[in-house]
């Protein structure tokens, strides 16, 4: 009888710990975790663009990778990442920040150019990050003329009296770009992003001035619906 | 037999002998039921808890960034406060300030506290017309104060109706100064300016007075950057009748069939500053876009993507071919007497821009864009925005001292004969001068103006990583 006894209860208790360790897994599964806000100039799992793609084909040349070079980090060029710090004597902890970056060579986007500039480039050069990034956080499923759009958009701010003066007042103005709140600003910017941003820095203005833009099967602000629009180019109507 | 409700047996009790049997079937499953059950409450109960203290914790978090965010605005909102008050006090001194030097140190007050004003209303959000009327008049009187504070520098006093304009401002000032004190009373009630309720939803509602129909707001024709005549501007280059969509698919056609383009279809006009007709197309299989001014027909816009996974071509040798290009490219499209004025490449993209000469004069104003890939020398792009919105008939003076007179007030040695160009200056206008490029760890452009033989601007070259070399 001692031993039936004995069998009942620990059943029990197993069956206790077991229920509690699948509740808490699934808690801790559900819990808020940091949902995939890019850190700006800093690659690791979850972030994607052209730079991981670079990433991948270094990894994939000297052998820690295996496979193609998609683009996407995630847990194979983690691991791989991870083989190339312990080489090199890096903390490895699979993240590519400036250290690693370096030791490959990579360069990162918002990284600031080495040194040829002389001495007043610099702000030129934080300029067209800073406006690639927001074409890229905006628009990089438009065409290529809407992205020129967009950075000219923040251009005609700046020289407009209604606006901040500077081109990081006008993106980083409390409410005036979505991809700000929703951090897709700190993504690593792709080729053409920058060559749009160029190309506004150099003059391109396909709104021909105009200060606003929204999609229109997304927008939700009757005061920015009620604006004239001047013209379309792909999902954003410019006003 | 019953006894103090215990059954006594003597022998072969029911119960114990149901004790001493294995549990049935029935027992083993209400264990098994009541145990999960059991189990389940606890893990429920330690899952909670550990779940309220992460949740806490991301609470406390919240908060603290809540009150920083806060701490951030409150800067601004005193900032504001602090620039607005100077300003509505100083433009009421000059009102009655009838010494030169006096106005001039009071202009440059204005615009320092303007510049402190604008800066701080530029930290809120601005989707309202109040709000954004309220910026450009904060904006608009500091550029109008700097180029006042400018010319009385120079010698010159403030006409009547400088004067009046500026006591105007000065009224604006106060309805600006009463918008924001009644932002001060819901911070004196111990209101944030984030969250719920928070001061920051009725601001923009302060300034709603400066949307109102009623309100005067008088017209800013200045010469400065933010004057009205800058910020809509009329494309007075182009004339000639205007065009359908069919016609311009014509010229679409014959402009940028010689660079292979195909699959021409129209998809809108542009309403902007300048009418158009807008066209997409493909070239050598990448999307382009190209830009029919209504008015005569001009092509003003032409863009192209690159290729995405193409490595750039950086060719050093490439600058005479696509300058010569980007030069028939833009007769072609009916572009005459122009000349290469500056060339910069990045990435294997050169950008060229080219100026009109009249009389041996460089027209700056009236510029034109033409963007050429360095592998192949193919035009990849086009503007010519500031031709339609500055070029025309002008009456250019004669220049008053010769090109080896203006040489001699320079402080650096010139690589270049002087030439004469006409260069637009703080907006609208424009001021003929003679051009040297300079040399002194650096290049340097300076422009002497031909008129009086004073510096009329500097241009310094600097190689930017990003953009290729740039004048600044």
């Amino acid at each position: 009888m001692q031993i039936q006894k004995n069998t009942t209860a620990a059943t029990k208790i197993l069956l206790i710990l077991l229920a509690m360790i699948l509740l808490a897994g699934l808690l801790a599964y559900f819990l808020p975790t940091d949902n995939g806000v890019a850190d700006a100039a800093v690659l690791k799992q979850g972030s994607s663009g052209a730079t991981v793609k670079t990433l991948q084909t270094k990894l994939i040349n000297w052998g820690y990778l295996t496979g193609k070079a998609d683009g996407i980090f995630g847990s194979k060029t983690k691991a791989a990442v991870i083989r190339f710090q312990r080489n090199n004597g890096l903390s490895a902890d699979g993240i590519v920040g400036t250290k690693t970056a370096q030791a490959m060579g990579l360069k990162l986007s918002g990284s600031s150019s080495s040194g040829n500039n002389s001495g007043g480039g610099s702000s030129s050069s934080t300029d067209l990050n800073l406006l690639a990034r927001v074409v890229y956080g905006e628009a990089r499923g438009e065409p290529y003329t809407g992205q020129v759009a967009v950075a000219a958009v923040v251009l005609n701010r700046v020289r407009s009296s209604s606006f901040p003066n500077t081109i990081a007042g006008v993106i980083y103005q409390s409410g005036a770009f979505d991809c700000v709140p929703d951090g897709q600003i700190n993504l690593t910017p792709n080729q053409s992003a920058y060559n749009a941003a160029r190309d506004a820095l150099n003059g391109w203005d396909p709104s021909y001035g105009c200060l606003f833009y929204y999609n229109p099967r997304t927008a939700t602000s009757k005061w920015m619906l009620s604006r004239t629009v001047k013209l379309n180019i792909g999902n954003h109507a410019f006003c | 037999m019953k006894k103090n409700n215990k059954q006594v047996c003597v022998n072969e009790c029911p119960q114990e002998n149901r004790r001493n049997k294995k549990p049935s079937k029935n027992k083993v499953i209400k264990t098994a039921v009541f145990g999960t059950a059991f189990g389940l409450c606890a893990s429920a109960i330690v899952g909670l808890s550990v779940a309220l203290y992460f949740a806490d914790k991301t609470v406390t978090t919240h908060e603290t960034y809540q009150r920083q965010m806060d701490a951030v605005y409150s800067r601004a909102y005193y900032d504001l406060l602090d620039g607005a008050s100077d300003l509505g006090i100083n433009l009421r001194k000059i009102g009655v300030s009838n010494s030169p030097r006096m106005q001039q140190s009071l202009l440059y007050e204005v615009w320092s506290s303007a510049n402190l004003a604008e800066n701080s209303l530029a930290m809120f959000e601005s989707n309202d017309d109040g709000l954004l009327q309220a910026q450009k008049f904060v904006n608009q009187l500091g550029d109008y104060s700097h180029t006042l504070a400018r010319r009385v520098a120079n010698g010159e006093s403030l006409s009547a109706e400088e004067r009046s304009k500026l006591i105007k401002m000065g009224d604006m000032a106060d309805v600006y100064m009463k918008a924001l004190r009644q932002v001060q009373t819901n911070l004196e009630d111990g209101r944030m300016f984030v969250g719920e309720g928070g001061a920051l939803e009725g601001f923009a509602d302060a300034f709603a007075p400066f949307a109102e129909p009623s309100f005067e707001y008088p017209e800013m024709i200045y010469d400065g950057p933010f004057s009205d005549s800058m910020e809509n501007r009329e494309p007075i280059a182009l004339k000639g009748e205007t065009i359908n969509e069919l016609k311009g698919a014509e010229i679409v056609v014959d402009y940028l069939g010689g660079l292979g383009a195909k699959n021409i279809k129209f998809i809108g006009e542009g309403n902007g500053d300048i009418p158009t007709l807008n066209y997409s197309l493909t070239i050598e299989g990448m999307e382009a876009f190209a830009q029919l001014s209504k008015q005569g027909g001009r092509l003003v816009l032409f863009n192209m993507a690159t290729a995405s996974d193409s490595e750039p071509a950086v060719r050093q040798d490439a600058g005479p071919t696509c300058q010569q290009n980007a030069l028939s490219f833009a007769r072609k499209l009916g572009f005459d007497n122009m000349q290469v004025v500056w060339s910069s490449s990045m990435d294997g993209e050169c950008y060229i821009n080219l100026a009109p000469v009249d009389n041996d004069v460089i027209l700056y104003s009236d510029l034109v864009k033409v963007k050429v890939r360095e592998r192949d020398s193919h035009v990849i792009g086009f503007d010519a925005t500031h031709y339609a919105y500055n070029h025309r008939e002008r009456t250019i003076p004669a220049p008053a001292i010769s090109a080896e007179q203006a040489e001699k007030t320079l402080s650096i040695p010139a690589v270049t004969e002087g030439r004469l160009a006409l260069i637009p200056l703080n907006g609208a206008r424009e001021v003929l001068t003679y051009e040297f490029e300079c040399e002194r760890d650096g290049t340097y452009f300076v422009y002497i103006d031909a008129l009086t033989g004073d510096e009329a601007n500097i241009l310094y070259v600097v190689d930017d990583a990003g953009l290729g070399s740039q004048t600044m």
